[in-house]
């Protein structure tokens, strides 16, 4: 099943990529930048998403559904 | 009567899920955050799914999209926290929509929704939470929901977390003949696995795994495809099951030195339908003195199509085979640049609330005949 190599790449580094070093809380200065959230902009992204969405036979991947809620979604 | 029973069953989801937060009645809620944008689409380009040209096709697929948004955040208490966000499509074409192609009754169509979520804060490293939300657009009803959780590791340092969803669509399956049979059902069950990781004072990385699941009518019940020497054309069908996974790592790389941001993101997708695409996306944010934000970005999406396929159907073929003409489920490759410039009103670090004023622009273009420029203008508010 082609679809298992990719789900096991994206555990395998989720797994390897707890071994990283602790970066204590006021080290995080630059983190909390807004360019570094991992959403920067909510709503232009919704926008965005759907212009994608509703083009194009592929979705998902962001933590949110592939198709349905709407006649647009393929 | 539809339109009040809509008003009342968002109505009915928005009091309820306020009711049902913890603490509702003891805490004065704070709105920590406030967006509003309005993103013009302006769409030309063909498809063999649309009916607006010549029998064998392909059709028109001019459209003008009007989309305002607003985003509401309240922070209900030191645990509770809510958003609400209110879309809006008014989306004026005579060809995307085979139902006015047909009928020429409105060359407008709008579609609206609102979608709620609660975040929990149920202990220092776990965090919950629920969504609920309506979409309306002709002829579909969808009422939407989900439950998630996330947990935070070493410090803070890491996050992993899950997530369900359902949706529900149910619409009316009117076929490309103008014919209607009755109200149907799409069903879809979504549920994704996700993790972050600070990777340095100045990187974070983050994985995420989605698996939806699709069951009921999933064709475009009014899209039609073209008949091999013939000038008729036949009603779109897709399988009634669809397992779709999508795979995606991202990275963020701030640089002190020059104050840019530089990200990165790619997406592996693949469906029981054949369909296996691949998409690359990477930004940069560069600070222009305290207040002014510029953004350049780019994407590349390829895909394969689905097996079913195709631009002209052959005259015998088989009633229950699946077949598309849509576009959008071609082989094709797509390519989009963008940018966005941002004016802090006030900048981040001043102590009080951030405001800023953004102007964006996005130019999207598909191999197979299709571009979309979309420009935004944007207002946000945070504390």
């Amino acid at each position: 099943m082609p679809f298992l190599r990719p789900a096991a790449w994206a555990l395998a580094c989720a797994a390897l990529l707890g071994g990283c070093a602790v970066v204590a809380p006021y080290e995080r200065e630059f983190l909390a930048d807004p360019t570094m959230q991992m959403t920067v902009d909510p709503v232009e992204d919704l926008a965005i998403r759907k212009l994608h969405t509703a083009r194009e036979g592929a979705s998902g991947g962001d933590s949110q559904s592939a198709g349905g809620g709407c006649g647009c979604s393929n | 009567m539809a339109a009040r029973t809509d008003r009342l069953a968002l109505l009915t989801l928005a009091l309820g899920t306020c009711l049902a937060a913890p603490g509702a009645a003891q805490d004065d809620p704070v709105v920590d955050e406030l967006r509003f944008r309005f993103t013009f689409f302006d769409q030309d380009g063909e498809g063999y799914q649309s009916p607006d040209g010549p029998a064998d096709g392909p059709g028109s697929e001019r459209a003008v999209i009007y989309q305002p948004v607003a985003l509401v955040g309240v922070r209900q208490n030191e645990r509770v926290r809510h958003s609400f966000t209110f879309p809006v499509d008014i989306v004026t074409a005579a060809s995307p929509d085979a139902i006015d192609a047909m009928s020429r009754a409105s060359m407008t169509n709008e579609a609206g929704g609102f979608d709620m979520s609660t975040t929990v804060q149920v202990g220092d490293d776990d965090e919950v939470g629920f969504r609920l939300g309506y979409h309306m657009e002709e002829p579909w009803r969808s009422p939407f929901g989900g439950l998630g959780y996330t947990r935070s590791l070493a410090q803070d340092n890491a996050t992993i977390g899950a997530n369900v969803n359902f949706i529900i669509d149910v619409f009316d399956p009117i076929s490309h003949l103008g014919v209607d049979s009755g109200l149907t059902t799409r069903y879809t069950l979504n549920a994704n696995l996700a993790g972050t990781q600070i990777l340095s004072p100045t990187t974070i990385a983050g994985v995420t795994y989605g698996l939806t699941y699709q069951f009921g009518t999933l064709e475009t019940t009014y899209n039609s495809v073209p008949i091999q020497g013939s000038s008729q054309r036949i009603g779109e069908l897709f399988p009634d099951t669809r397992l779709r996974h999508a795979v995606s790592a991202s990275i963020a790389q701030h640089l002190p030195a020059t104050r840019t941001t530089l990200r990165g993101r790619y997406r592996y997708y693949r469906d029981d339908f054949d369909l296996d695409a691949h998409t690359a996306e990477v930004a940069v944010y560069q600070y222009l003195g305290a207040r002014l934000l510029v953004r350049l970005d780019y994407r590349y999406h390829t895909q394969s199509a689905v097996r079913f396929f195709t631009t002209s159907a052959p005259a015998d073929l088989d009633p229950a085979a699946p077949v598309t003409s849509d576009s959008d489920l071609a082989s094709l490759d797509a390519h989009e640049v963008g940018g966005k410039l941002l004016f802090y009103l006030r900048p981040p670090g001043t102590g009080d609330a951030v405001d800023s004023l953004d102007l964006s622009f996005h130019h999207y273009e598909r191999s197979n005949g299709l571009r979309v420029d979309a420009i935004g203008f944007g207002y946000a508010r945070s504390l």
